[in-house]
């Protein structure tokens, strides 16, 4: 016991300052249970990262619905494929990769989704406003920019955000809203490290045009 | 811009994000100090990064959990996907194998009854059964033959179609999903030789080799029949005549019926699941399989809904069963046709059926069933129009004077039904099932003959007995007056089935339209009571355990009590974990029976008669607003006098 406190300690301070940080530890001994047929485990990992699969999903599809329906889809697969994680990665980053392969198909079977104004197109309703609503709705980022970003920015940097092409912004997703180090980005999506850098920089370069007003 | 100067921008993201080494660090610090355009852009980066980082987080819905893990019940019980993990499947097929083995070994009594046995009443003979579909004894389920096609004689959208489909999805399933081959399933195989796990009887390399591949597609099926056989399945079973197009039109009923409900497709077949994703996120989904003498869906469906759902069947129920009714009548015309014209000169047998035809109705269908029969029988006299229709109990006089009374042994004895003794819903219901008695005047008149206890048959039986010239023996009549006696019993019964159906949540009517078909025969009754042992006591109403005990009794002993013991847990577990997911299997069984020897052109009159009278009431809509109209009435309140009772009347082409 002792020692596996002191793994865990020490995977938490790996994790760098403002990182997301993963307690394997914790994730292992879940995944070792769920895969014995504990799907108390397996409801334990869920309800661990439904949150930040479900921002990720949110970011990527745009649509509360879909977003639901991807998510709970998203652990479904991971709990087919279960007995396939080998734990050389961490559960954390193998459900990310679900994910992230989830997801793009589904944009990929949907055809190109192209976002229209979120201030103008009437069919705002339909796509973005009650994800959007809900994300106001929801909990906040403790972050003070978070707390001070208005509902109009939110919209702005959304519609910003959709106008990027798909590998752009799910690598933007992953290291900004899921606040990945790059690395792990990488290895979730299975790119290059510099890849994973050179996409972030030019994907915020498209941001920064796009959202010159509020960034100048 | 040089090509360091757009190397360091592009460094800048990364500098933000601290992902660069101490030397890249002091290296564009340097440079940033120096260069204040680089500075500005800097800044920018970091302001674009601080907008999209302070977007807000969506929470997940707080139930997400719940429902994953409900989803994944339901899959794995609906599709048998490969959910659980490995330990725990490999405890459930043990069980699973044990009980299957339960199954083989009763041979011919167990399971296999339940999803063939009508199918097998016709030919009477249950013990063979499971040797003429060998793939059926492995789980249970009638399967595919040699070549995976789906013998299906009457070619309808459902069995051809869903062994197609299965047959890919399975292919795809094996595609998409290599892996999962070695993650959730136990091959069958293995099994097999697992302690307690009987070996089936006789090993076939194709059965074996499916199987295995079944097992390793979708290891759904035993999982699925053993779900079935157990007590939680609600269970409809719709007799259905096998006259021409009836079976394609049965059909149309039951989709009709699921699609109205919300109650999707899955393209399955034989236990193999492709579910498709949008499937997967709903429970209510169904699957068919079919075989050669029966067809059965399997929905699984809300467990608040399966008593609507039971009494929006029933009408589909009686409406066949009306069809049935009305054939019987054919039959019985033909045998009283045959018993005059072994009396009387062929020229008068067309007069006497021309005569006896108003019991069928007055409309466009009767006069073309009419036509048939007169085809068969000779020339035949119009119906006057207008006239009284009578019926078996006030039979019409005599319009010609030369006309034997025929013998009809049940008619004195028969009791006449008081109108008010059926209930106001029933007759709705049967409105709604029929049509209406005007427009099809010989289907309601057929279903009153049906609750009247199938006079078609006693004239069968009774026919025989009576040489030509000579009235009915004596003996004949009093067997008569017996079996009416015995049946008007079975005709309270299913009255109060009738009338406690809306109300009491159809498990009670259930059990009482089974005790009433319990009457049936002396086979359905033995197959009944052996269900009513194996079947988990779904259909244990009759009670009647010893021909499964006997069955029983020729297992080895250690079989039989290992079966026991898993099928105890497995009820008591099961129907938890069914219940919890909140759905439950609806299994809809179309058993196609043989309405008799129904001549050809009668048979075609008498179903375009039948789809013209459902034409009219516009299917399973309607229904539903009959059953609505009937609970209203119930409730007490003023029968509406909008109900479909009194349509125009039915025109119909022959195509």
């Amino acid at each position: 016991m002792t020692s596996q406190t002191s793994n865990r300690v020490a995977r938490k301070d790996d994790a760098p300052a403002g990182r997301a940080r993963t307690v394997s530890f914790e994730d292992e001994a879940l995944v070792d249970a769920a895969r014995k047929g504990d799907m108390q485990a397996y409801g334990s990992l869920v309800a661990k990262y439904q949150d930040r699969i479900y921002n990720m999903v949110l970011r990527m599809c745009g649509r509360v619905a879909d977003a639901e329906e991807l998510t709970q889809d998203v652990f479904l697969r991971a709990l087919e494929r279960i007995s396939q994680f080998r734990g050389r990665s961490s559960f954390y980053t193998w459900l990310f990769r679900v994910a992230a392969n989830l997801v793009l198909s589904h944009r990929r079977r949907a055809g190109r989704v192209r976002f229209q104004s979120l201030t103008t197109d009437e069919r705002f309703d339909e796509t973005q406003a009650d994800g959007l609503t809900a994300a106001v709705a929801a909990r906040r980022n403790p972050a003070p920019e978070a707390a001070a970003m208005s509902a109009e920015t939110e919209l702005k940097v959304m519609a910003a955000l959709e106008t990027l092409d798909e590998e752009f912004r799910l690598v933007v997703v992953l290291c900004d809203v899921e606040e990945m180090e790059y690395a792990r980005a990488a290895e979730v999506l299975g790119l290059p490290v510099g890849t994973v850098k050179s996409r972030l920089h030019r994907a915020r370069c498209i941001l920064r045009d796009k959202l010159s007003d509020l960034v100048a | 811009m040089t090509d360091n100067a757009s190397h360091l921008r592009e460094q800048l993201s990364a500098y933000l994000d601290g992902e660069l080494t101490p030397a890249e660090v002091e290296a564009i610090e340097a440079v940033l100090a120096a260069d204040a355009e680089l500075a500005a852009e800097l800044e920018r980066i970091r302001r674009t990064r601080q907008l999209v980082r302070g977007l807000p987080r969506a929470a997940a819905p707080d139930d997400l959990a719940d429902r994953v893990l409900a989803q994944a019940e339901r899959q794995r019980l609906v599709a048998g996907r490969p959910t659980a993990p490995r330990a725990a499947a490999s405890m459930r097929w043990l069980r699973y194998a044990a009980a299957a083995a339960v199954l083989l070994v009763a041979a011919g009594v167990g399971f296999v009854i339940v999803l063939t046995w009508q199918a097998t009443r016709n030919a009477g003979d249950l013990a063979t059964a499971p040797q003429t579909r060998p793939a059926v004894d492995e789980y249970g389920l009638a399967t595919e033959d040699g070549d995976g096609r789906r013998a299906d004689k009457d070619g309808g959208w459902g069995g051809r179609e869903l062994a197609k489909g299965g047959d890919t999805g399975g292919a795809r399933m094996r595609r998409r999903e290599p892996a999962g081959k070695a993650s959730g399933s136990t091959p069958v195989v293995a099994e097999r030789t697992s302690p307690g796990a009987p070996v089936p009887a006789t090993p076939s390399p194709v059965r074996d080799a499916k199987q295995a591949e079944w097992s390793e597609v979708a290891p759904g099926g035993p999982e699925y029949a053993l779900a079935l056989s157990l007590g939680n399945a609600t269970n409809v079973d719709i007799d259905v005549p096998d006259l021409p197009g009836n079976r394609r039109l049965a059909r149309e009923q039951i989709r009709d019926f699921l699609v109205s409900n919300g109650i999707e497709p899955l393209m399955v077949t034989n236990g193999r699941a492709q579910p498709a994703a949008k499937h997967r996120a709903r429970a209510n989904v169904y699957f068919q399989e079919s075989d050669l003498g029966r067809e059965q869906y399997v929905a699984f469906v809300p467990r608040e809904q399966v008593a609507e759902f039971q009494s929006q069947l029933a009408l589909v129920q009686r409406s066949q069963l009306a069809l049935q009714d009305a054939a019987r009548l054919v039959q019985r015309r033909l045998a009283e046709q045959q018993t005059v014209a072994q009396r009387k000169p062929a020229g008068v047998v067309g007069t006497a059926i021309a005569n006896e035809q108003p019991t069928l109705g007055p409309t466009a269908g009767r006069s073309d069933e009419r036509e048939a029969l007169a085809m068969k029988s000779g020339p035949s006299a119009p119906a006057p129009a207008g006239e009284p229709v009578p019926t078996e109990d006030e039979p019409a006089p005599p319009a010609a004077a030369d006309v034997p009374a025929v013998p009809r042994p049940a008619q004195p004895a028969r009791p006449r039904p008081e109108p008010e003794a059926v209930p106001e819903g029933g007759e709705a219901m049967r409105g709604a099932a029929t049509g209406h008695k005007d427009a099809a005047g010989t289907l309601a008149e057929a279903d009153t003959d049906a609750e009247l206890e199938r006079p078609a048959r006693w004239a069968e039986e009774a026919l025989p007995q009576s040489r030509p010239g000579e009235p009915a023996p004596t003996e004949g009549l009093a067997a008569a007056e017996e079996k009416l006696e015995d049946r008007a019993l079975d005709k309270s019964l299913a009255k109060r089935a009738e009338a406690a159906e809306p109300t009491a949540g159809g498990e009670e009517a259930d059990a009482l339209t089974r005790r009433t078909r319990l009457s049936d025969g002396q086979l359905a009754q033995g197959v009944q009571q052996r269900l009513g042992g194996v079947a988990g006591g779904q259909l244990g109403a009759s009670g009647a355990q010893a021909p499964v005990q006997e069955e029983l009794a020729r297992v080895p002993k250690r079989q039989v009590e290992l079966a026991r013991r898993v099928l105890d847990a497995k009820q008591a577990n099961e129907e938890a974990e069914i219940l919890g997911a909140d759905v439950r299997p609806l299994v809809i069984t179309l058993n196609f029976v043989s309405p008799g020897p129904v001549p050809e052109p009668a048979a075609n009159a008498l179903f375009e008669t039948y789809r013209a009278s459902l034409d009219k009431i516009d299917g399973v809509e309607v229904l539903r607003d009959q059953l609505r109209l009937e609970a209203e009435r119930q409730g007490g309140e003023a029968p509406n006098a909008s109900a479909p009772t009194h349509p125009e009347p039915t025109t119909r082409t022959q195509d």
